[in-house]
């Protein structure tokens, strides 16, 4: 491939030793290898976490890889992404039309995809296009092993992100099965 | 696999007329690291320790390297020595800046009585994005030095018995060197507004743990701080040595360690004084109390001010946050001095041996204080007992006292207010980040607060 993919970020959490909530970072890893050289940035992480929105910042395009408990086992899901609108009063912003405002999500443990797309805007004033690449999970209990079903679909996961990354146009995704 | 996370309780104890007349903090997680690590091969246990954290992993690695190198009897190459110090100082880095600017910047901004829902980084940076860029900068500074020495941000597998697994190259020590001036320039920026806003937290400073105690940290020789090696000193509140130039294999002599039936997390008191009235902090407060200076130019001015303001022996726990916010500024400049160093290339950075000791005992300063590794073995270096002393419990006595003086002072009966318990998480903060990320999120940390009477009924149970 060539460097087109400069700008793109994979960010793959999970934490290895939740079931599986290790997807994101198995997925991660083989991205990593295939992504090598063609200028696109992969990060591992345990979870989304505030420094990752300066990378975000840096990037055209963001897609997260996870684990997602409301799925169904096994199935590879795609939707965009947009900021979280927050609802403190700072003068010219406020919620935009359609949307309902929400308070800030919990911190820490917490932080979601929007969240850390908020913090990308809000510290850089930057708004990649940002895609969620989820993985139906089975058990996020602790243990160190990925449920069959889970494992399955893990070639699955790294097409579809590889396709997201190839189709590149704004907020348009054809959800996978 | 355990580490201190979870959730934490605390119980109010009322008397007859209705005031507070005790409260605990419960820690109510079991650890367990001194068991797992029984039996695992001693080569094992700096990646298996590191394990124990996700916000300081390299502190335990550092602690238990030196423990294995007492194991096999070597001597690090000071190459060796000086990397894992770099390695040491860039977690300091990144875990001061996650405490002070994601877990306490939005008490500090936005008000301890402000709404929980809003009381998170995510606000922060709407109101104050300069702050809250520079918070996120100082973090990545850290993690990319470790990532860069280590592999990894968080469990790096680099720092081995006997010194790191290979030596620095060329452009690692460029590439960090490069970032040394904006990171010196973001850690001086926010010591300058937290000085300037200091005085808004008055009734904060007098009543966040606010008392007499002893205070112990690692000093060199000459009582410069000391943050990977050195020995152990302990001053009590007035500055009088209580104890100096411990060799940390001789801690049990001095520290004394205890188990309450309320709570998982070992208490540890000094032993010449009894439990508990050997009740110590450790720590960044703890740090800048004992040592005489810290041994950088910039980082020194600082600390001049900070004792011009504050007393030579500050015992309010709430000055952990500026004492945080100077020893960024120390870590990066030693950073640079290391790395500036032509030497820092050098090939030699380990040393091997097979096992040669049974025992050994390493200390190191983790962001939140004096760390130590104990470990046993047998012939085979199989590991057959551990005993870890971590800051957390080292300032168990002291975050109890704490949250017994918040307590006092902002409840009144059995009436419990939103900012009262944001106090209290704010308290804890003061000690210990990774409580606070332990029990999940600012402003939505799972407190659970019973409030009982004189006869230890139930009168009110404030939890969310």
């Amino acid at each position: 491939m060539e460097l087109l993919h400069r700008g793109v970020l994979v960010v793959a959490c999970g934490n290895t030793l939740r079931g599986d909530d290790a997807v994101g970072p198995e997925v991660g890893e083989l991205l990593a290898a295939r992504l090598d050289g063609t200028g696109a940035s992969v990060i591992v992480s345990d979870q989304l976490l505030p420094e990752l929105a300066d990378d975000a910042s840096r990037a055209r395009l963001v897609v997260i890889v996870d684990a997602a408990a409301d799925r169904p086992v096994g199935s590879v899901s795609v939707r965009a992404l947009a900021p979280r609108r927050t609802t403190d009063a700072v003068a010219g912003a406020g919620p935009a039309d359609g949307e309902a405002a929400r308070p800030p999500g919990p911190f820490s443990h917490g932080m979601g995809p929007e969240d850390l797309l908020a913090l990308t805007r809000d510290l850089y004033a930057a708004t990649p296009d940002a895609v969620l690449v989820s993985v139906g999970a089975e058990s996020l209990e602790p243990g160190a092993e990925l449920s069959e079903s889970v494992r399955l679909a893990i070639p699955r996961a790294v097409e579809v992100v590889l396709q997201v990354i190839l189709e590149g146009t704004r907020g348009v995704w054809t959800p996978h099965a | 696999m355990t580490r201190i996370e979870g959730h934490a309780k605390i119980t109010i104890q009322l008397d007859e007329s209705g005031q507070v007349a005790d409260a605990h903090f419960h820690v109510t997680q079991f650890r367990g690291f001194e068991r797992i690590s029984q039996g695992r091969m001693v080569h094992e246990m700096p990646s298996l320790m590191a394990r124990i954290c996700g916000i300081c992993p390299v502190s335990h690695m550092v602690a238990s390297a030196k423990a294995c190198d007492e194991i096999l009897g070597v001597t690090v190459p000071p190459v060796g020595v000086r990397l894992r110090r770099v390695l040491n100082l860039a977690q300091i880095v990144q875990s001061h800046a996650l405490s002070f600017f994601y877990l306490s910047s939005p008490d500090l901004l936005l008000g301890f009585d402000s709404d929980p829902a809003l009381r998170n980084l995510v606000t922060v940076a709407r109101q104050t994005p300069d702050l809250a860029r520079d918070g996120v900068a100082l973090r990545r500074f850290g993690q990319r030095i470790i990532e860069r020495l280590g592999g990894k941000r968080i469990h790096p597998a680099w720092v081995v018995p006997g010194g790191v697994s290979r030596p620095l190259e060329a452009s690692e020590r460029d590439s960090i060197l490069a970032e040394i001036p904006d990171a010196r320039a973001r850690a001086h920026r926010t010591l300058e507004w937290f000085k300037k806003n200091v005085a808004s937290w008055a009734d904060e400073v007098a009543h966040f743990g606010d008392f007499p105690s002893l205070y112990m940290g690692l000093v060199h020789e000459g009582g410069n701080a000391a943050y990977s090696d050195g020995l152990l000193r302990v001053v009590d509140s007035s500055g009088w040595v209580m104890a100096d130039g411990v060799d940390p294999r001789a801690y049990g002599d001095y520290l004394g360690e205890t188990v309450e039936p309320w709570s998982y997390l070992k208490s540890t008191y000094f032993k010449p004084l009894g439990y508990p009235a050997g009740i110590y902090r450790v720590g960044p407060l703890a740090r800048l109390n004992v040592a005489e200076r810290l041994g950088t130019p910039a980082a020194d001015a600082e600390l001049a001010e900070y004792r011009e303001r504050l007393g030579r022996y500050p015992s309010s726990s709430f000055h952990y946050h500026y004492a945080r916010l100077i020893e960024i500024v120390h870590c990066i400049d030693v950073i640079a001095e290391i790395l500036s160093r032509p030497d820092v290339l050098s090939p030699h950075v380990r040393a091997r041996a097979d096992i040669n000791r049974h025992e050994g005992v390493g200390v190191s300063e983790a962001p939140r204080g004096v760390l130590i590794h104990h470990y046993r073995v047998d012939d085979d270096g199989l590991v057959e007992w551990a005993n870890l002393v971590i800051a957390t419990g080292h300032n168990n006595l002291a975050m109890n006292r704490s949250v017994l003086q918040t307590a006092r002072h902002y409840i009144k009966g059995d009436q419990v207010k939103e900012g009262m318990l944001n106090r209290v998480e704010a308290v804890i903060r003061c000690y210990d980040p990774c409580l606070s990320c332990s029990t999940h999120a600012v402003g939505q940390m799972p407190l659970q607060v019973d409030i009982r009477d004189a006869e230890g009924s139930l009168l009110r149970e404030v939890s969310r």
